[in-house]
């Protein structure tokens, strides 16, 4: 084989993700958009009643729509501090033995499947919730804390090495003056690590409004705008996984319209937070 | 001594999370395993369920995952690894890199659910392969390429330049380099990436449940359809079927998934003792 | 003296970095030419010129040319590999590659697809022999290279190269990561080789330079300075700044 023709495959290789990605996009606009269209954006996104088969049919999914924002930013709540916390350990305190500990573990918690995730929310904290907090338990704040501890391990991986590429002399200086570990890393680590952290903090976001299985497991799918953390919601995604195995005709076409809702928010908070880690490298 | 008092009080506090990340882990899966355990014996890994899974085996299911996630394996990792060696070996940053670079990092942040949507309508349904062994396998393939390009770009970049300079100085052509010295030092971590994105395989749900079923029958062929460990243990789950069932597969999920990651962990301390002994 | 290696007018810039500047300089065969002269000189990118590993950089500008024998090495129909067989080079680093030592020493025949066994083989034991380090591996060919000494691992480097069967050697400072003693064994192997080879000396200092080589050439700033005998160089230079810099006043 010749290197130009060797070369040339590779080039197609490296070139599928592109392809792969335009066709996705593609596909998903071609089966959602027309059903936009014809409902027009306003009462898609803004109609609170969403009753694809009924007579007459109504697609509104603002209660999805604020069911996923609610619940991304309670995953935020629960798994930013931690993750962040747990990111400052890695890089700055924990003892190596700890480390070597800590490193598979994380690894492993991502590696977890999210089904495993749902069904511990399902069948440990939902009932917990009930018991000591009231409501039906399968409700916007169990989601929540499983999901805020399902996106941990990216808040972690991410923000550990944002930690990690601070320079040692910035916490050389700091110590020189007097300052204590704590004020070093509060002070100066942190500060300078900060859009790795926020691009961290973007991609989790990304990834609890893109959870589906577990999310179902634990809401309570009730199509409802949640009024207190207790209730039981329905997001985005867990409305199309739910529906989606016996959509047909119109009905299927508005989950992919809410797909493609969902494709434009995630796509959005993806160039965001590809913007905001550039920032750090400039 | 209040400085003191706070950064001491801020610092416990950094250790409480990093211990309640570890316990929380820990009661994942001790809280699976002992109520699964038990019941996981050799004829429920090598039954086929009945009742919809209500008694019976796993066997069918264990088998639909194993192949589900060799054939995703089978279409991504010579893409990924292809567009790695592209990316580290054969290009230079260019416009066009970090357009391709956009495309690998988009795609990994695409959620499940969408890879779900778009395999359903363009595997499933426009290129008529229904529920299938083909249409799971190229959505998955498709979800962990992204994977398999990041980390196998990392284990090449960690390959020594002089390795390269040594291999062209002996009159090595570009691809002769690459297959002679690049690729073999870099397997231990391209391995990884691969154990790590099998992994993410046999944990997926969202993208396997619409686009390969749910059919709980040993496949024939890749054109039929099969049902996931992840999968039967989310229907055994959500619709009530058995939770008793549920605990079990779900045991032996956590088991496949740990296995994985000991294997991953493995090969990672091989590639630091390979460099390191440089 | 007959002129093996041409070098005539020859400038390589990188990007915006000026490497060499109209270099013209003669090589003649089966002697030792030593090219010294303080760092970023040029010496390595002369090196690099000559079997054109200089285009692995993509920002690469070059003029002038280089001949062998009389025939430029740039004409469209030479084949960089076998240029680079014959023209082989030694880094400054020790660069076992991770295997076998006995792989190490056939890795050039084998990207060439040589597979007849006792081709090979006798090629290891040339190879090593010719490197003086046959007797210390000979029982233990099928270890790791890494796990030899320092010296050991770039003897096997040099073994490696003439397991080819060059022409020319290129040893860019081939001592430079070694303890004396086998810094001596190295130049001692250097001086015996040159019946065989055409060998270009980067030396690891410009004693090294004085005591192994031939001829010399002074390098600064990317240009060919001065070049002669050995004797001449070192005892009688005619460059003031060549003198500067055997007489240890400069750099």
């Amino acid at each position: 084989m010749s290197e130009r023709l060797i070369r040339a495959i590779l080039l197609t290789t490296a070139l599928l993700s592109l392809i792969s990605l335009a066709v996705i996009t593609f596909f998903i606009f071609q089966a959602g958009v027309p059903l936009i269209g014809q409902v027009g954006i306003a009462p898609f996104i803004g109609g609170t009643v969403w009753n694809p088969t009924g007579d007459p049919k109504s697609f509104g999914i603002l209660p999805m729509l604020l069911g996923s924002l609610y619940l991304t930013v309670g995953a935020l709540i629960v798994g930013v501090p931690l993750g962040v916390a747990v990111a400052v350990f890695m890089a700055e305190l924990a003892p190596r033995r700890m480390a070597q500990i800590m490193r598979p573990a994380i690894q492993l918690l991502a590696g977890i499947p999210s089904v495993i995730y749902g069904f511990v929310g399902l069948t440990l904290l939902a009932p917990f919730v009930r018991e000591y907090l009231g409501g039906p338990g399968l409700s916007v704040l169990t989601s929540a804390i499983v999901l805020g501890i399902m996106i941990m391990p990216n808040v972690i991986s991410i923000s550990e090495d944002a930690i990690r590429a601070v320079p040692n002399s910035y916490r050389e200086g700091s110590l020189a003056l007097g300052a204590t570990q704590w004020q070093t890393i509060w002070g100066v680590v942190l500060p300078a690590a900060r859009s790795g952290i926020l691009a961290s903090v973007i991609l989790g976001m990304g990834r609890a409004l893109g959870e589906t299985m577990a999310v179902i497991m634990m809401i309570g799918n009730a199509l409802q705008v949640p009024l207190s953390p207790l209730d039981s919601a329905t997001t985005l995604t867990s409305n199309i996984g739910l529906e989606l195995a016996y959509a047909s005709g119109q009905h299927r076409e508005a989950l992919f319209a809410t797909g493609v809702v969902l494709f434009v928010l995630i796509m959005a908070l993806n160039l965001i937070a590809r913007a905001v880690s550039q920032q750090q490298t400039n | 001594m209040s400085d003191q008092l706070r950064g001491k009080i801020a610092i416990g506090m950094i250790w409480a999370a990093a211990l309640f990340s570890l316990s929380v882990l820990i009661l994942i899966i001790a809280y699976i395993l002992i109520r699964g355990l038990p019941q996981v014996s050799l004829s429920f890994l090598l039954e086929s369920p009945t009742d919809l899974g209500r008694s019976g085996g796993i066997f069918p299911a264990i088998l639909g995952t194993l192949v589900l996630g060799l054939g995703a394996l089978v279409i991504a990792v010579p893409l990924g690894i292809g567009s790695a060696i592209y990316l580290t070996e054969y290009t230079y940053p260019s416009r066009l890199t970090s357009i391709i670079r956009f495309g690998t990092e988009s795609l990994a942040g695409v959620p499940s659910i969408i890879f779900g949507l778009f395999g359903f309508i363009f595997f499933v349904s426009y290129l008529k392969m229904s529920w299938s062994i083909l249409a799971g396998s190229l959505t998955l393939a498709l979800m962990i390429l992204p994977t398999i390009i990041r980390t196998a770009e990392e284990a090449i970049r960690a390959v020594p330049q002089s390795y390269r300079e040594v291999s062209f100085g002996m009159g090595a052509t570009r691809w002769q380099m690459v297959t002679t010295v690049v690729l073999p030092t870099a397997l231990p971590g391209i391995l990884t990436g691969i154990i790590l994105a099998f992994g993410r395989a046999v944990g997926e749900t969202a993208a396997v449940i619409f686009t390969a079923g749910t059919a709980l029958n040993i496949p024939i062929s890749v054109f039929s359809p099969v049902r996931t460990m992840a999968v039967h243990f989310y229907i055994l789950a959500v619709e009530g079927i058995s939770l008793e069932k549920a605990y079990a597969t779900g045991a032996v999920l956590i088991i496949t998934v740990l296995l994985i990651n000991i294997g991953a962990n493995m090969l990672i301390t091989r590639a630091v003792v390979r460099t390191g002994r440089k | 003296m007959s002129e093996y290696i041409s070098i005539k007018n020859l400038s390589v810039r990188f990007g915006s970095v000026e490497a060499l500047k109209n270099v013209d300089l003669e090589i003649p065969r089966n002697q030792i030419t030593t090219v010294f002269g303080p760092a970023n000189s040029g010496k390595t990118v002369l090196m690099r010129a000559i079997n054109r590993m200089i285009e692995l950089s993509p920002t690469l500008q070059r003029s002038g040319d280089i001949t062998i024998n009389g025939e430029s090495i740039f004409r469209p129909e030479v084949d960089v590999a076998v240029l680079r067989r014959r023209v082989s080079m030694v880094f400054a680093l020790p660069t076992p590659l991770p295997m076998s030592i006995y792989e190490n020493v056939i890795y050039g025949l084998r990207l060439m697809g040589e597979k007849n066994r006792e081709k090979l083989d006798a090629q290891v034991e040339y190879g090593l022999e010719a490197a003086a380090l046959w007797n210390e591996v000979r029982n233990r060919l099928h270890d790791p290279a890494l796990s030899l000494s320092g010296g050991q691992q770039q003897r096997l480097c040099l073994a490696r190269s003439l397991a080819l069967d060059p022409d020319i050697l290129l040893l860019d400072a081939p001592t430079a990561a070694l303890d004396p003693i086998s810094t001596a064994q190295i130049e001692e192997t250097m001086i015996e080789l040159k019946s065989r080879y055409t060998i270009i000396l980067v030396p690891h200092n410009f004693h090294q330079g004085a005591r192994v080589a031939d001829r010399a050439a002074f390098f600064l700033g990317g240009e060919c300075i001065e070049v002669g005998t050995v004797s001449q160089i070192f005892t009688a230079p005619r460059d003031s700044r060549t003198e500067d810099y055997v007489s240890g006043r400069f750099g």
